[in-house]
């Protein structure tokens, strides 16, 4: 069964409308709150008005720093804020909280928070990237050898946007309190990050907070924070006594629910005169919005990448005045990829060298920075396969030598590679009189098919059709699983679930051989396809329940976290693709795609390749439309889906998806590692890379719009 | 804020005269917009989806206000090309769903897709109110940014256009394929019988407008009884009057100097298509080329 294709068991409820989303939670009695945010960029909050909207029609309560709802210190470092909201009066950034007013409908409380002003003592914000700045540091990230000299030598650097994670769900929760418990229906890519944060600035013991996130739409990394609606909402229901729900705007969610941090790569490069790396430096600058502590270790990719015996990488984190960075699809490699392998195609074209010939030559068989063994890395095989399959000999080693009309053709390659580990995972597998299963753990689905993981590993264990298996995300009180983060759920939660599926048929054995009723009582059996067997006799486990009136047997299966200091764990792939750019308008279209990917076992060979498929339309995006834009004032100014341009259907071509068929035994008995971030690394290379190869063009800062290619 | 629902247009009329600060809404893909943003906060909506005489097109032709891309696609595909290429580019096809040429109209976005094809092919708006009705050519129509000869207690009622006496085309750059506001626009429409030509740039101006220069240009240089081949003289100098037609802005979508440079592209591209089809005709082929 495992790494057949099979429909998302979600699917059906989602497409009908049933899956019920955070926003969707009809609670009795529901208040609405609305987020008030700062105007300014930088400064300090003086005073604020809140009377005329205290007289609003259906208003409840309007808080601010100055009538502040209790929240206590962030304790955990997180990349989200930095600061529970309306705690104090520093401004830092332009859309910060200050101010929450509850109505009893959502357009009251809307119409209210636009009576709400507000005075600051304003300070000219920062903005300039990298430029001067408030306090700029550099961190020595890593140093490997000491040499930095070679024959030959390439330099350049490559700068990236501001991003948004456009999640096609805003940020929703709602929350309702039973006495001292606390229920929140809320967006997360893992319920138990918000159980946490919550305990902390609630001050609640974290048993009495339920949390539950069944299914979200779409994170991407952008809901791994909790951000200003999640604690406002509880504290104002508990202060209230009220259930209150509170959704972001788009351009709220632009503002202050995180962003892909701007980026710059300064990368000098040595090598030998037939084309082997003998030197690597790459020094990585960052933005860090002051709403939050987190920034890219934008570099680090070029640690473990190719082989070289000489590398250095540094850090400088340029604090700015915007909401956090945090966290986006491959964070620190979906950026450092661009960089490198953008320089990977301009030394090979220095040295006329084919590039996939040059990064055969510069193969890491160890681990580039710490000389250890991969777990297993079959590279070669992708670049190798996916250059045949996409007809890579027949490519003209000139540039601009390829035109079809008017549209001037090429084609470029890139590398991705993207770190694996297994953590530790509890799950729970249940057994129904009814003949189904139920398998439980605290994971989320943000719509990468992690509930389809869970019934097809749960089925092939226990040897039911996935259709029996009915799994259970996104609570909190289930045992504790892998958060949807990392590229880590299946390769962390996938062995759980074979573990707990497992230890449920002990369960049931005992009570077949235990319980006088059953037909099995004191007998050898054995457990085989959902049945209990011995001597003649097979019995469905439903009907061994029922028989002996049983409501279920259940076990919880933990898999431990994977300590293993001899290898290195990674997932590896190669994109190639095809990339027409109008001889007279410059517009840029991506025409052919072809990614060969080497990630272990595959679970789900349909949502696997769906994610790689979402994660190089991603990429197209990062490399062609998407940029956040800042004014002189720190803010955003096209913080909506008309003005960031994601790409559409008719900006993608067919795009074309293999997986080799090696699974990694030493990660885990499963062996899958991931694939929810890989699929984007390397991409913008690729286009960037094909770009020039059709038009003589070389763009070192993305996107490659078209009036960079005139 | 009021909410208004006229069922008949004198109905409407007068209430646009007694509430001139009443804001129409027809397919609301504007309307709707602002008032999510908080950009206007008008007293009254003024709802035209109830009123059949604005949902009706006539032969002549007579094109209501109110009737949707949708329609002009699948109804007026054979009659008015150039609208309908222009209708087809429109958002996506829910916004195609609902938006109405007269909204284009109402909103006059120098970016309105539809406008230059409105101006190429001579179009006239009808607008009325109980006042009266007023013929304003399009020419006339645009004032400024996003102003119209609409005033207060004016509604749009009609679009009249003739069906196409020859090739018309309309091209848009935009920075992705789909659900795009036009960096620029171009559209062509040829009279071959009156020996003319209508040629129209948008979003690359305070108002979207006709190249007159280039208009006759093209009419003293090209033979229409006789169609040979196109000159490339001809198209460059074509294009590069329209580009100078222009005087557009640097802002996030492009820059003025690319929008110059794409306007004389798209009209040399244009105008090949047209006179490619104009040749194709004459030679008892009916093949059209495709844009
Ligand atoms: C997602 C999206 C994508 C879009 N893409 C495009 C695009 O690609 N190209 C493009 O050109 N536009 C685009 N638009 C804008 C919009 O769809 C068009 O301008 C459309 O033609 C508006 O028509 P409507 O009927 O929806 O107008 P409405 O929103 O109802 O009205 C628009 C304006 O016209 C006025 N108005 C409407 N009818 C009349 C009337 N009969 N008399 C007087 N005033 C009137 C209204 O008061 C308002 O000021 C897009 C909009 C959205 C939301």
């Amino acid at each position: 069964m495992i790494g057949r294709p099979v429909d998302r068991v979600d699917g059906r409820i989602k497409v009908t409308g049933a899956a019920p989303y955070a926003a969707d939670t009809k609670i009795p009695g529901v208040t609405c709150g609305y987020l008030v945010t700062s105007t300014i960029g930088r400064g300090r909050l003086t005073g604020m008005d809140t009377a005329a909207a205290l007289a609003s029609p259906g208003v409840l309560a309007v808080y601010t720093p100055f009538n502040p709802l209790k929240l206590f210190a962030y304790v955990q470092e997180q990349n989200d804020e930095r600061f529970p909201p309306l705690q104090d009066t520093e401004i830092r950034f332009f859309g910060q909280a200050i101010g929450f007013v509850v109505a009893e409908t959502w357009e009251q409380a809307r119409d209210a928070a636009g009576l709400v002003t507000a005075t600051y003592d304003q300070q000219p914000p920062v903005t300039e990237f990298p430029g001067r700045t408030l306090q700029a540091f550099e961190e020595v990230e890593e140093v490997v050898g000491t040499q930095t000299v070679g024959d030959i030598t390439f330099t350049a650097s490559y700068t990236t946007p501001f991003q948004h994670h456009c999640a096609m769900e805003p940020h929703a929760t709602v929350a309702t309190w039973n006495g001292d418990h606390l229920t929140v229906y809320t967006v997360s890519q893992g319920a138990l990050l918000v159980q946490r944060r919550l305990s902390e600035t609630l001050g609640v013991d974290a048993a009495k907070i339920h949390v539950l996130s069944p299914h979200v739409g779409g994170g991407f990394g952008g809901k791994w924070g909790n951000w200003a609606q999640v604690p406002l909402a509880c504290a104002a229901s508990r202060a209230l006594g009220r259930p209150v729900k509170a959704v972001l705007t788009r351009e709220q969610v632009f503002a202050m629910a995180g962003h892909r941090p701007r980026t710059k790569q300064t990368l000098a490069m040595t090598c030998t005169e037939d084309g082997k790396l003998t030197s690597i430096v790459n020094d990585g600058v960052t933005s860090r919005g002051l709403g939050g502590n987190w920034s890219e270790s934008v570099a680090n990719w070029t640690l473990t990448t190719y082989a070289s015996p000489n590398l250095r990488v540094t850090k400088t984190v340029v604090p700015l005045n915007l909401g956090a960075a945090t966290v986006m699809r491959a964070p620190g490699e979906a950026n450092g990829s661009f960089a490198l392998e953008s320089a990977m195609d301009e030394l090979a074209a220095q040295l006329g060298v084919d590039p996939v010939e040059l990064r055969l030559r510069n193969y890491a068989t160890l681990v580039p920075n710490t000389g250890k063994p991969w777990s297993g890395k079959h590279l070669d095989e992708c670049y190798r396969l996916g250059a045949e399959e996409f007809g890579w000999s027949k490519r003209p080693k000139q540039v601009r030598a390829t035109a079809d009309g008017d549209w001037l053709v090429g084609t470029g390659m890139a590398t991705a590679t993207y770190g694996a580990s297994r953590g530790q995972a509890s799950i729970k597998v249940r057994l129904h009189p009814d003949g189904t299963a139920s398998v439980s753990g605290t994971a989320a689905d943000l719509g990468t098919g992690q509930y389809t993981v869970f019934a097809i590993l749960a089925a092939d264990e226990l040897g039911i059709p996935v259709t029996r298996v009915r799994p259970d995300l996104g609570d909190s009180t289930s045992p504790a699983a892998a958060n949807a983060g990392g590229s880590n759920s299946t390769c962390t939660n996938g062995p759980a679930v074979q573990v707990a599926a497992k230890a449920v048929q002990t369960e049931l054995i005992t009570l077949a051989t235990t319980n006088p009723r059953s037909p099995f009582y004191g007998k050898e059996v054995s457990y085989r396809d959902g049945s209990v067997s011995s001597g003649g006799l097979t019995m469905s486990f439903g009907t061994l329940l029922t028989t002996c009136d049983v409501g279920g047997v259940e076990a919880v299966g933990t898999s431990p976290r994977l300590v293993d200091p001899e290898h290195g764990f990674r997932s590896f792939g190669a994109h190639f693709c095809e990339v027409r750019v109008h001889r007279l308008t410059g517009e840029p279209r991506v025409t052919r795609w072809l990614s060969v990917c080497d990630a272990g076992t595959i679970v789900n060979a349909k949502a696997a390749r769906s994610q790689i498929q979402g994660a190089v339309v991603m990429g197209i995006g990062q490399a062609l439309l998407e940029a956040t834009e800042v004014d002189v004032s720190a803010r955003f100014t096209n913080a909506n889906l008309a003005s960031y341009l994601v790409p559409v259907h008719a900006d993608i071509p067919r795009i074309d998806v293999r997986f080799l068929d090696h699974s990694d035994p030493v990660i885990s008995g499963l062996g899958a590692k991931g694939i929810g971030e890989l699929g984007i690394v390397g991409v913008a290379g690729a286009i960037a890379n094909a770009v020039h190869h059709a038009t003589g063009v070389r763009v070192r800062d993305l996107p490659i719009t078209l009036d960079k290619l005139l | 804020m009021d909410f208004l629902r006229p069922e008949t247009l004198a109905e409407a009329l007068e209430i646009k005269a007694e509430r001139p600060d009443a804001v129409p809404i027809a397919g609301g893909t504007d309307v709707m917009v602002e008032l999510n943003y908080d950009h206007r906060r008008p007293a009254a909506l003024l709802d035209l989806t109830r009123i059949p005489e604005l949902q009706q097109w006539e032969d002549g032709l007579r094109v209501g206000a109110g009737v949707p891309y949708v329609r002009i696609i699948d109804e007026l595909g054979a009659q008015l090309p150039g609208l309908a290429m222009a209708s087809r580019t429109v958002g996506s096809p829910q916004i195609r769903n609902r938006g109405t040429v007269g909204g284009n109209l109402g909103a006059a976005s120098p970016a309105g897709d539809t406008h230059p094809v409105l101006l190429a092919s001579d179009a006239v708006i009808e607008v009325a109110s109980v006042r009266g009705t007023r013929m304003i050519p399009a020419a006339e129509f645009y004032l400024g940014v996003k102003r119209n000869a609409l005033e207060p207690d004016e509604l749009i009622v009609a679009v009249h256009l003739t069906p196409a006496k020859g090739p018309q085309q309309f091209s848009k750059v935009g920075t992705r394929n789909a659900m795009v506001i036009a960096v620029c626009s171009f559209a062509i429409s040829l009279f071959p019988q009156e020996n003319r030509v209508g040629a129209a740039v948008g979003s690359a101006a305070p108002t979207p407008r006709r190249a007159p220069e280039a208009e006759e240009f093209l009419a003293s240089a090209l033979d229409f009884k006789n169609p040979k081949p196109l000159l490339d003289s001809v198209k460059r100098e074509f294009g590069e009057l329209v580009s100078r037609a222009a005087s557009p802005i640097d802002d996030v979508r492009g820059s003025a100097a690319y929008r110059k440079h794409a306007l004389a592209v798209m009209a040399r591209r244009t105008l090949g298509w047209a006179w490619q089809e104009l040749l194709a005709k004459k030679n008892g082929s009916e093949e059209r080329p495709c844009a």
